[in-house]
């Protein structure tokens, strides 16, 4: 009785994680913590602050998005070329949209919110409720169906550059 | 021949001429690199060496080594034998082989590889090597401080710099992540630090882009049984990450549709240049994870002791602790909690733009979300309802296909999201979500995490009635009739659940149950979702009937269902499901499997007083089938503040199959 009773206390301090966990798994909601890893930094693509998109669709590897690393001392540098043409706001604009892009896609539209305020500024854009308004008004362009994050990014510093407005509230390192 | 062995020779010692001034070339190139600085060094050796020896007799002298400060940053902890043990567990990561017992060793170490600017084996592998000045700036600092030194030979520490320079805090937040019942690790909440920005002082930018800092587990294991047990027992290594803070809110407030609390801390700019510097010694140290009791509760705690020592936090929670403990430790620290920010989730924000909906709006709302087209049926709307209304349905849409939407697995939902998406940005802009805040709704002021009962009453077995005392410990964390300031309504998670009775006629003492967990949560199907109800039990518990004479068995059971809220304050659900239970002592099969049925009514007439009730019906599938019904009632009355200990008083009426129980019951918080 005793022994048995032991193994059910044994089992019973594995068999609701293991129980929960197996939940977990069978397609119910995933934290994102198992799909994105803290835990796979690297940095690659133009020197420092460039950004590679991690194994899975639309996601990032988030030591770029912080640009040159987090400071913890466990970073691996790679090379890579792509997408140099964007300056390091620029990258940091593409890599923070692409981190956070369900809700940037839904604020944009809306023309208000955190990461308009956030995007503003990094791309050194003062009146965050211009930069909202022409994000909105040109909305359909800077986010069409298809393209990337870096390309959002490329057509919103047009947009800044052809935008008065906005030329004149931004000073956006190209 | 004498010729050829002449050239042999020659051009052997040709050879040994040049490898010796090449071997002293390299040597000379890997000390700095002119002579002049060479010399410089010596100088600065020689009299390095006379500081650090005086350095050294001074810190042991004024026993340094057994401050507070030091302990702290060490992460010391006394052992049962008055000794030390650090709680970091690289080995690597101490200067001093004995670093890990000895603070006096570990601090003697310090001094005297920091004066001789030694590079120390980096203790991670992918980490460069560096000084003692740049591998563990706090305790350099504090050190030179205490011993009222002025550094005559700082080092240049360029990773420190660029790590300072991005982190560049004005000040700290604590995070507290609400309970989500999905996710074993986040079933008691989550507890991260986030360090805010200098420039948001002056309106830059949010608070996405300032860093949070977690600790957590690095799983080695994908197998759920040894991820368990491996994350209790400490086979995992825990350490401290920066993460960006918008990973972590995309990751709570929108895939798990958890509320964020945030609580800026009061901390002087000392302080928080010491955590930022802490945290930077701290990358290269892990620790062994507990699950229980060095898990993020903890280790947020000795890091702002580590930062902060007039603090002491850590005495003020037990020796397990959970998030919601470690946030009210520091939530009643005076003075330490500036200000608190409520951050709704997705579902909190849905729900929000829901009530704004004019009644029109609202039909609408319900009418469009499941729509392949949503924005056509909005079209007969003003603009500025239209507005509000595809806000409601955008929120909708992100709160039920979070992950679909963001690793593109569903295209119907992607594109009407898009449709959705490019209808909104030709109406206005809209008003701002204004999200009210309830006093009761902060986690702070929750109850406490443990509970214990005594009752008093009659009981009856097959022998007659008998009086009997019951007694009750639960070690976390809370039921539905427990007061519900803080925590989640009609979630319920049982941790450690203990309760033995004392038949006083009998002379009997008995364990009645000890539940390793029970879970269950009871949300009223909504127009938001209609989720099921469900409810899980693990643990042993007693049986009394044809299975055995008197027996303690283990049981399991997992039961699905729905329940509905027809007025305020009165809830109706029903559950079914499979329960297994297995004894050495049951008569014949010694595992048994049973069909549960569960009924229940609940009502919460005030804030002070609940009625409820549950009726059980098992079918169990012995050798011979047979049914076994038990029901119980109780009242309920709850005393004293929530967040202090408050104390209620419950009177049960329990029926177990015929058997039959009246208490009257004292509980009390821990």
């Amino acid at each position: 009785m005793k022994g048995l009773f032991r193994v059910i206390v044994l089992m019973a301090l594995i068999m609701p994680v293991a129980f929960a966990n197996a939940q977990a798994k069978r397609g119910k909601k995933k934290p994102m913590s198992e799909e994105m890893s803290g835990q796979g930094y690297g940095v690659a693509g133009c020197g420092l602050g460039s950004i590679v998109f991690g194994p899975k669709t639309g996601w990032v590897q988030i030591v770029a998005a912080t640009l040159n690393g987090t400071g913890v001392q466990t970073f691996g540098i790679t090379t890579g070329t792509s997408n140099c043409d964007m300056g390091e706001g620029g990258l940091f604009a593409a890599s923070f949209i692409e981190s956070n892009r369900e809700v940037v896609t839904k604020e944009f539209a809306r023309g208000r919110g955190e990461t308009v305020d956030s995007l503003a500024y990094i791309l050194r854009c003062n009146d965050t409720q211009v930069f909202g308004d022409k994000m909105k008004e040109n909305y359909g362009k800077i986010l069409e169906n298809g393209i990337d994050s870096y390309e959002t990014t490329r057509r919103i510093m047009k947009t800044i550059e052809s935008t008065p407005e906005l030329k004149s509230s931004c000073s956006t390192v190209g | 021949m004498q010729d050829d062995g002449r050239m042999l020779r020659q051009c052997f010692l040709i050879i040994l001429l040049v490898a010796t001034v090449a071997s002293f070339a390299r040597a000379a190139s890997s000390a700095p690199s002119s002579a002049a600085s060479a010399e410089a060094r010596v100088a600065t050796a020689s009299f390095s060496s006379d500081l650090k020896r005086q350095a050294i007799a001074r810190a042991l002298e004024l026993k340094l080594d057994e401050r507070l400060e030091w302990l702290r940053l060490v992460h010391y902890r006394k052992t049962t034998l008055s000794g030390w043990v650090s709680d970091i567990d690289n080995p690597l990561y101490f200067v001093s082989p004995d670093g890990q017992r000895d603070p006096r060793a570990e601090l003697v170490a310090t001094l005297d590889a920091g004066f001789e600017h030694v590079r120390l084996p980096p203790a991670i592998p992918q980490a460069p090597a560096m000084t003692v000045r740049c591998q563990y700036p706090a305790r350099w600092k504090w050190l030179m401080r205490e011993l009222a030194i002025t550094d005559p030979a700082p080092d240049v520490c360029p990773e420190l710099e660029a790590f300072r320079g991005r982190m560049r805090p004005s000040s700290a937040t604590l995070v507290f992540s609400g309970y989500y019942i999905n996710n074993p690790s986040s079933i008691f909440g989550h507890l991260l630090l986030r360090l805010n920005r200098r420039e948001r002082l002056l309106g830059k930018g949010s608070e996405l882009l300032d860093f949070g800092v977690n600790y957590g587990a690095i799983a080695t294991t994908e197998n759920p049984v040894l991820y368990a047990l491996f994350g209790m027992i400490g086979v995992f290594k825990g350490n401290f990450t920066p993460l960006p803070y918008y990973y972590k809110v995309r990751e709570y407030s929108d895939a798990e549709s958890r509320d964020l609390w945030e609580y800026e801390l009061n901390l002087a700019p000392d302080e928080v240049e010491r955590l930022v510097d802490h945290l930077w010694e701290l990358g290269s140290a892990y620790f062994n994870y507990y699950y229980f009791s060095k898990n993020c509760a903890f280790h947020l705690l000795a890091l702002l002791e580590a930062a902060a020592p007039r603090l002491h936090l850590i005495d003020r929670v037990h020796f397990y602790v959970m998030p919601a403990d470690s946030l009210k430790a520091v939530a009643h620290e005076p003075g330490l909690v500036a200000k608190v920010h409520y951050r709704a989730s997705t579902l909190r924000q849905l729900q929000a733009r829901y009530s704004t909906l004019s009644s029109d709006e609202k039909r609408a709302f319900l009418a469009v979300r499941g729509e392949k087209n949503p924005v056509e049926k909005t079209a007969s709307l003003e603009p500025v309802g239209q507005a509000r209304v595809l806000d409601a349905v955008l929120d909708d849409i992100d709160y039920r296909n979070f992950h679909d939407l963001v690793f593109k697995t569903n295209p119907f939902v992607t594109e009407k999201k898009q449709a959705v998406l490019s209808a909104r940005a030709q109406l206005p802009v809209g008003e701002e979500l204004k999200i009210e805040v309830h006093d009761a709704d902060h986690p702070e002021l929750s109850h406490p995490s443990g509970r214990w009962s005594f009752a008093a009453g009659r009981a009856s077995d097959a022998d007659g009635s008998t009086t009997a005392l019951d007694g009750e410990i639960r070690f976390a964390l809370h039921d539905i009739t427990d007061p519900l300031d803080g925590y989640l309504p009609y979630s319920q998670v049982e941790s450690w659940l203990i309760r033995g009775r004392w038949w006083s006629e009998r002379r009997r003492l008995e364990l009645r149950h000890f539940y390793l967990v029970r879970a269950a949560s009871l949300a009223p199907l909504s127009w938001v979702d209609k989720k099921p109800a469900w409810r899980f039990d693990f643990g042993v518990d007693r049986v009394r009937d044809r299975r055995c004479i008197d027996c303690l068995a283990g049981r399991a059971a997992f039961l699905g269902g729905a329940s509905v809220e027809p007025l305020a304050g009165v809830l109706l659900y029903a559950l079914v499901g499979p329960t297994g239970e297995t004894s050495a002592d049951f008569n014949r099969e010694k595992f048994l499997l049973s069909a549960e049925g569960r009924i229940g009514l609940r009502y919460r007439i005030s804030h002070f007083w609940q009625i409820d009730g549950e009726g059980e019906w098992r079918r169990v599938f012995d050798r011979e089938t047979f049914d076994r019904l038990s029901a119980v009632a109780k009242t309920r009355f709850d005393f004293g503040d929530a967040a202090l200990k408050p104390w209620a008083l419950e009177f049960e009426y329990a029926n177990e199959a015929g058997n039959e129980d009246f208490l009257a019951r004292y509980l009390r918080f821990f």
